[in-house]
């Protein structure tokens, strides 16, 4: 008698949780703080992106001033790449604003999806400096190699070129992507909502 | 959202009732219950990048389940809450459903936190080589211990 009531207890209990298995598989639930973890993990990685470019750009705006002295280049190329590279950096501190965990966690849903749409824009909009400054100096200096007939020198300067476009190119359509996974994770949380 | 995280998504929505079910066991109310959710959910997205399916995904999501369950019930340690968009809240609704919930709930959360993974895993109909690969003792471990917490239930349903 006594095992027949210890296994009807048991029994009630399996019930008891397959009801609520049943029940939860019922329900819809959002799970925003996790989502809102992975979309601040994707901002992490941009913003460490950012800081590594500030640095290497405020390291290289000397390096530029002496490297083209030494190589003896118009002293204006090293002035105008140097200020160049500052302003690149001062750019980019701008771009990563907002992207800081604290701010993440602190933002509406709209306000992540109006940065990242931020950060997207400042990028596309600092190649329309870019990338004409870059013509402008590379063509008056690849100008000035040739007339010079320094063929180390334009090996040199084209390989660095090709290097950098390509890694330049790399990294800024990677951190495009990222900010879309992360507008679109805005987006998939809202359509919960 | 990348092939990754869809995977991951369509996981945790073939196994929610399982890790809420355990969060349900191990938290007082629906906000703990919501927290221990959102927890188990990050525990399980950063182990899903080593996941490499060598092992069962249930037997996976119920052990990460527990033990994050489990110690967090040891640290009491909560962040800040972000509740689930759940109907109705299981702990305090009157109907009958939610009464044999809260009924279970009181069984089994009078238990210490790890008898509380082993009986729930009972409850599952899994078997005690399936239960001690989950929590991490032997199969004889696992035996002794279900006695000892059955003769616990029985005298809980006496009293």
């Amino acid at each position: 008698m006594n095992e027949y009531k210890d296994n009807q207890l048991i029994d009630d209990m399996r019930d008891q949780l397959a009801k609520l298995k049943d029940m939860l598989n019922s329900e819809r639930m959002i799970t925003e703080r996790m989502m809102r973890r992975t979309m601040s993990e994707k901002a992490n990685k941009l913003l460490r992106r950012s800081i590594f470019f500030i640095v290497i750009a405020l390291l290289f705006a000397p390096y530029e001033i002496w490297a083209m002295a030494f190589l003896g280049f118009n002293p204006i190329y090293g002035y105008s790449a140097a200020v160049f590279l500052i302003i690149a950096a001062i750019t980019e501190w701008q771009t990563c604003k907002g992207l800081r965990d604290e701010h993440f966690s602190r933002y509406s849903i709209v306000e992540i999806a109006e940065t990242m749409v931020r950060y997207k824009r400042m990028n596309i909009r600092w190649l329309y400096f870019s990338i004409p400054f870059v013509l402008v100096w590379g063509g008056m200096l690849a100008y000035d190699i040739l007339k010079a007939e320094n063929l180390p020198v334009m090996i040199g300067c084209a390989v660095g070129f090709a290097i950098g476009l390509a890694f330049g190119v790399h990294s800024l359509v990677k951190a495009q992507r990222t900010a879309n996974e992360i507008i679109s994770a805005t987006r998939d949380l809202k359509r919960e909502e | 959202m990348t092939e990754k995280e869809q995977e991951f998504t369509n996981i945790v929505r073939e196994h929610r009732s399982t890790i809420y079910s355990v969060c349900f066991m191990f938290a007082k109310c629906s906000d703990e219950a919501d927290d221990l959710f959102q927890e188990v959910l990050i525990k399980l997205w950063r182990g899903f990048e080593g996941f490499e399916h060598r092992s069962n995904i249930n037997t996976w999501i119920w052990r990460i389940s527990l033990n994050t369950c489990i110690s967090l019930e040891r640290s009491k340690h909560r962040s800040s809450k972000l509740k689930l968009d759940m109907s109705r809240d299981l702990y305090t609704a009157e109907d009958s459903d939610s009464r044999q919930m809260q009924m279970l709930h009181k069984r089994i959360h009078r238990l210490q936190p790890f008898d509380r993974a082993i009986v729930m895993l009972w409850l599952e109909n899994m078997s005690y080589e399936e239960i001690a690969a989950i929590v991490g003792i032997s199969v004889k471990n696992v035996s002794v211990k279900l006695y000892r917490i059955k003769e616990q239930l029985k005298n809980m349903s006496n009293e």
